[in-house]
């Protein structure tokens, strides 16, 4: 395919098995950074249904995948940038990340859904990153079917499952 | 299906995925089990897709970006060969990528990480946690003070070497640009013999994430520095939309 760019992407490479210590600190036990970035995926303020996501992150063969990251990304739909600078620098900006462990209940986060844009279902991106050299990428779609939810899986190795949480 | 949105409509080019590792790359074998075994389905992009997280200042602490205080005690400093690393981050048109979050994670100067996990031999550093973070400036610019990290023996098919290396996290203003790296250093003779890098289809590729020596912005009597430049996916003209299946 003919490509008029100038220059090309930098490749991946694995997070490897100590991403945790990187993007997620606090959570790997470096207690002198004093803050981790991705804590808040929304507050208390925020309107809007709450709704909680859980799963297992799990490998080809079904074990715990005890050193991966997960990220969310909840554009603002119908809003777009607005919304996304609104949210800056506070809690609900939208995103948010958690670690994997083997032995532990699997990480939770509760959100507010975000509204629906006209044309399309509100989404989630969600990247899930371990010690794999390319990210696998999982989008959970959160349907505009009333009172329905449905996931779609891209990496249906994820074990990522969503659910309906009625409330917190 | 249709374009998600109007909001949307401002594409990214298509990721060349011959420039990246495969997926499944036995040679490096935690990617056996941590690979898809299932096509993967093309969607289409969404709001969430071409638009990403907004980061600022009140992100990122004063010495986020200076490992070499950033976990030492007050007035103590990590161990190890001080370097500037630094560079820019542009798109594959060649713009800017300004206010974007880059961080980073890395060994010590003896080849070990702070991780529970990590039971090399070599010393922790009381004084260096590994951890970075900066915002990128209006040109694109980042600039980290680390030390350099060491080599390290870990479990493969075999035993096997890594050479020194840092990793690296970028956002870019789409979440489709999303990328997780890891830069090397010109000239070290593990690189070559690396499977991790091995995963790379070729020299090109591997030059990508090779950080070079740069005087010019070495301090004397205090610092070298590498210059590690990353790029995130352009928007350029072909439209996302378009992108053929299974590309």
């Amino acid at each position: 395919m003919a490509r008029s760019t100038t220059l090309a992407e930098t490749p991946s490479q694995t997070a490897g098995p100590y991403v945790q210590i990187g993007l997620l600190p606090r959570f790997a036990g470096l207690k002198r950074h004093p803050h981790q970035l991705g804590n808040g995926l929304g507050n208390a303020d925020e309107p809007g249904e709450r709704i909680r996501i859980e799963g297992h992150l799990l490998d080809g063969n079904g074990a715990p995948v005890g050193d991966g990251l997960i990220e969310v990304w909840q554009a603002g739909a119908g809003t777009g940038d607005a919304t996304i600078e609104g949210a800056a620098g506070s809690g609900t900006r939208g995103w948010g990340r958690l670690g994997s462990r083997a032995r532990s209940a699997p990480g939770t986060r509760s959100t507010p859904r975000r509204g629906r844009a006209t044309s399309t279902p509100a989404t989630s991106s969600s990247s899930i990153r371990t010690d794999s050299p390319r990210r696998s990428g999982a989008r959970v779609t959160f349907c505009s079917v009333e009172q329905d939810l449905k996931a779609r899986y891209l990496a249906r190795n994820a074990g990522l499952s969503a659910s309906r949480n009625h409330h917190r | 299906m249709t374009a998600a949105s109007d909001d949307a409509s401002a594409g990214f080019r298509p990721r060349d995925l011959n420039r990246h590792p495969k997926a499944h790359t036995p040679n490096y074998q935690s990617s056996i089990a941590r690979s898809p075994r299932h096509a993967l389905i093309a969607v289409p992009p969404t709001l969430g897709d071409t638009t990403g997280p907004l980061f600022g200042h009140a992100d990122v602490g004063p010495t986020d970006h200076d490992l070499l205080t950033n976990h030492a005690a007050a007035g103590q400093s990590a161990i190890g060969e001080r370097i500037i690393l630094h560079g820019r981050v542009l798109d594959e048109d060649a713009c800017p990528v300004p206010n974007t979050l880059v961080e980073i994670w890395q060994a010590n100067a003896g080849g070990r990480y702070r991780h529970r996990r990590d039971s090399y031999l070599a010393a922790l550093d009381p004084g260096f946690g590994g951890c970075g973070r900066t915002l990128t400036d209006a040109d694109g610019r980042y600039r980290f003070h680390t030390i350099r990290p060491g080599a390290y023996p870990w479990p493969n098919v075999s035993d096997e070497w890594r050479p020194a290396h840092v990793h690296f996290s970028v956002f870019g203003s789409g979440f489709v640009q999303r990328l997780i790296t890891q830069c090397y250093f010109e000239g070290d003779p593990l690189v070559a013999r690396c499977p991790i890098v091995a995963t790379l289809p070729d020299a090109d590729a591997v030059s990508g994430v090779t950080a070079r020596l740069d005087m010019d912005e070495s301090v004397a009597f205090d610092s070298l520095a590498w210059r590690f430049d990353l790029v995130l996916r352009g928007r350029g003209a072909t439209p996302f939309d378009n992108r053929p299946e299974g590309d």
